[in-house]
């Protein structure tokens, strides 16, 4: 949640209302895009169900370099929360444990120069809990939000009278700018999405 | 030909489908022809970038692409020194000659608008070219790339394919339900006034009571017609989904003894098939009909219409290529038309002297869908006032009886009871229709000239005789080419197909009408007589007149123009909404859109040459 942005990017960061946003022009050469599954928004009780992460390098989404996983949750967790994902509870029951698969991933998002999520406050803390617990060390990535690069656009785009307001829901956000659907609640598809969805938000606040 | 059959409406459009680069590329022609392990080989290496608007992304003899560029989303430009040559839309690439052959671009391209692209290595390429399904499809030309298309393992043709033989072509109307508070009178009530033999009760999960449950559990018990309806029903109803075969359907019911099954889709109850819906599956058969047609009393015409699209249902899923499928549509029509001609005779008597019944046009040539309407005419021998009133009659009767077995009247009137007359009648009409100056009459006519005796002993072979006369006729040639360009392929600028508002593009007026008309000229230069027109494209190769490669491009956008139609009328008719030509642009795959893209430039372009060597381009000036 309250990442601090590592010296070797060269980004300067202003606090805009209480925000972290990107202020220059330069891209990091290496994003991992991230999206995770969990069982509820309470970041302080939401348990994992499926991570998906793909890098962008130099512009290009990596597909050959996705990690997509299913995680087991701790036993109680409520079916519901599942079911909402469209997974069976069987098919999570039999995927392993965070503590298994964890490492994989800290260990693509320290190779990034920043991480990128489509609403990062909720899945930065849930993973930095599931850090804590399992004494894993939290690579202190720094973050992209493209929720938050959705609002730049909407604010340039208020100051100079454009027209439909862009969304901040990831499907609607890609269908406003032309996007084709994407298969939603599917980790990897949501995190391909968000890496999609980055490109093309980027090309607009170039303009 | 004259417009007949040219209604306006489209089925409803499905959800743009939700593909990642990994499935939408896998969907893709020609991905979809590597195994699994050359497709990962792709995908590990599968990359997506973004390229806003006004980007040049190649140039000109500059540097090799060193990817092959799939287009998701928006539209990329080739062009040459500044000229417009080619849109590059979704689901195309480009930067293959590069890739292949490491050779320069031949153009600029750039992006019209923002491109959301997936693009593969060139050396990822190269390995994946060692398949030679792949090879071929990337290689080679249009003709043997539709003609892959078309094969029965296309995994977009596939899924169509096995619907058909799914229970799901049993399901003729939507559900009849009725509130879970029904009582068994209102049941029985809605029985009688639906003719069904079941009827579903919106109780979750839904109930059926069937007309053996009123005899078992009702009457047979003393009960009356107030006892609620849920209190006799069955649940859960034993379904399926509308994939199965209609074969496992069939073992279900007689494994269970049960003679209703609930067909489900999405998991959502959407009708509800009888052992009676079964055992007429079963009847499909072309042959079966055939036999039916023959013998219909006037009363069983009505059920045609939904015998002939079972028919064709079951042909195209057991993989017959749609020009059979058309030919047997037409042998249908031909026993259908004998049949209604033969119940008129029953009632006006035996003609007065020798005729000729003509079909015209599309049954003519054999290339007659579902979605037709009557096209005929009448050749008699001399008679007086009172046999001229018997064959109007007799037209009268056989149009009727036919638009009752679902063939519409022809709304431009081209039919027997309009068009009869003695041999010598005819002949004069034919002088004058092709001898007409205005091209555009001459179009309207050229019905005319595909005929087809359907029934009778007159001898009519004079009147293809009048037509072969003028063959060496320049100048009659020149205005029938300038008549094949009244129907031009829907293309806008740049090559791309050009929609109506609605999205749509109507495959009848923009590609089977354009090969039709240009067969026919063909044929005509060509002095044949003969009507299908892949035959006359044949005819026109044997002659020196049209080049080998045009006439397979063409034969094979002509079974691709018709294979689409057919699916098209066949999904209308499953719906219960109205048959058309035209299709949503949205709902084909990429793959699809692509053929058709390339279908109809090849039409456009051997259409204008064409009509250029025969002259037609001065005539229309």
């Amino acid at each position: 949640m309250t990442a601090a942005f590592g010296p070797t990017l060269g980004l300067s960061l202003g606090l805009v209302r209480g925000r972290r946003v990107l202020r220059r022009r330069g891209h990091p050469p290496r994003l991992l895009a991230l999206d995770l599954e969990t069982t509820g928004f309470d970041p302080d009780t939401a348990e994992v169900i499926a991570i998906g992460t793909v890098p962008i390098v130099d512009g290009a989404v990596r597909i050959g370099e996705i990690i997509s996983t299913l995680v087991r949750p701790a036993a109680g967790t409520a079916e519901d929360g599942i079911a909402a994902h469209h997974l069976r509870p069987s098919e999570v029951a039999v995927a392993p444990p965070l503590h298994e698969v964890l490492p994989e991933v800290l260990d693509a998002i320290a190779e990034a120069d920043a991480l990128l999520v489509h609403h990062a406050p909720l899945d930065i803390r849930v993973l930095r809990r599931a850090c804590a617990a399992m004494r894993c060390r939290w690579p202190n990535p720094a973050i992209i939000d493209t929720v938050e690069l959705i609002g730049r656009c909407r604010a340039r785009e208020r100051a100079t009278g454009g027209g439909k307001r862009l969304p901040r829901d990831l499907s609607g956000a890609r269908e406003a700018l032309g996007l084709p659907p994407h298969q939603a609640h599917d980790a990897a598809a949501d995190a391909v999405a968000t890496a999609e969805l980055y490109l093309a938000l980027r090309a607009r606040l170039a303009r | 030909m004259t417009g007949c059959d040219e209604r306006a409406t489209v089925a409803h459009p499905h959800a743009h489908e939700a593909l990642g680069p990994e499935g939408f590329l896998r969907a893709l022609a020609p991905f979809d022809r590597l195994d699994d392990d050359a497709f990962a080989e792709a995908v590990a290496s599968l990359e997506v970038i973004y390229v806003p608007a006004g980007t040049r992304i190649l140039e000109r003899d500059g540097e090799p692409s060193v990817h092959l560029n799939v287009i998701r989303k928006g539209t990329a430009l080739l062009s040459r020194d500044g000229v417009p040559a080619l849109s590059v839309e979704a689901g195309e690439w480009f930067g293959l000659p590069s890739v292949l052959d490491d050779a320069r671009p031949e153009f600029d391209v750039d992006a019209l608008d923002d491109l959301l692209i997936y693009r593969l290595p060139g050396q990822v390429v190269h390995r994946l070219t060692r398949s030679p399904d792949f090879a071929e499809q990337v290689t080679r030309g249009l003709a043997s790339r539709l003609r892959a298309t078309s094969r029965a393992t296309d995994a977009e043709g596939a899924p169509i394919a096995a619907a058909m033989a799914a229970v799901s072509t049993l399901v003729r109307r939507p559900l009849v339900t009725l509130p879970r508070g029904a009582d068994v009178g209102e049941i029985a009530r809605t029985m009688r006034a639906e003719a069904i033999s079941s009827v579903v009760l919106s109780t979750e999960p839904p109930a059926i009571v069937t007309t053996s449950d009123l005899r078992d559990r009702v009457l047979a018990e003393g009960h009356g017609p107030q006892t609620p309806g849920a209190s006799v029903a069955s649940h859960p109803i034993l379904s399926v989904d509308e994939s199965t075969s209609i074969t496992e359907a069939r073992v279900t019911m007689l494994e269970r003894s049960m003679h209703h099954l609930g067909v489900q889709r999405d998991g959502r109850l959407v009708g509800i098939i009888t052992t009676g819906d079964l055992l007429r599956s079963d009847a499909s058969s072309p042959f079966h009909v055939q036999r039916e047609l023959a013998t219909a009393p006037r009363d069983a015409l009505a059920s045609v219409p939904d015998r002939l699209h079972a028919t064709v249902a079951g042909l195209l899923s057991g993989g017959l290529s749609p020009l059979e499928v058309t030919r047997t549509v037409s042998m249908l029509t031909d026993v259908l038309v004998r049949r209604a001609m033969s119940l008129a005779a029953d009632e006006l008597g035996p003609a007065p002297c020798a005729y000729a019944w003509l079909t015209l046009g599309s049954d003519a040539r054999r290339e007659q869908t579902l979605l037709t309407d009557q096209d005929h005419a009448l050749v008699h021998e001399e008679t007086d006032d009172e046999g001229v009133a018997w064959f109007h009659a007799f037209a009268t009767d056989v149009t009727d009886l036919l638009a009752l077995a679902g063939l519409p009247k022809c709304p431009g009137g081209v039919m027997a009871t309009n068009w009869s007359g003695t041999i010598e009648t005819w002949r004069d009409r034919y002088a004058k229709w092709i001898t007409a100056p205005d091209v555009r009459a001459l179009y309207e006519t050229s019905i005319f000239f595909d005929h087809r005796v359907v029934a009778g002993s007159l001898e009519v072979g004079e009147l293809d005789e009048v037509v072969r006369q003028h063959r060496g006729d320049g100048v009659l040639i020149a205005r029938l080419a300038a008549a094949a360009g009244t129907s031009r392929a829907p293309l806008g600028l740049f090559h791309r197909i050009r929609s109506t508002a609605d999205g749509t593009v109507d495959l009848k007026a923009g590609g089977i009408n354009p090969i039709i008309a240009l067969g026919r000229v063909l044929a005509f230069e060509a002095g044949s007589s003969v009507r299908s027109t892949t035959d006359r494209l044949e005819v026109a190769v044997e002659h020196g007149a049209l080049a080998r490669d045009a006439a397979d491009e063409l034969t094979e956008a002509f079974r691709f123009f018709q294979q689409l139609r057919l699916e098209q009328h066949q999904r209308a008719w499953r719906q219960r909404t109205e048959l058309t030509n035209k299709i949503l642009l949205e709902e084909l795959t990429p793959t699809r859109r692509r053929h058709l893209k390339e279908a109809f430039v090849a039409v456009g372009r051997i259409q204008q040459a064409t009509i250029q060597r025969l002259g037609g381009e001065e005539v229309s000036r």
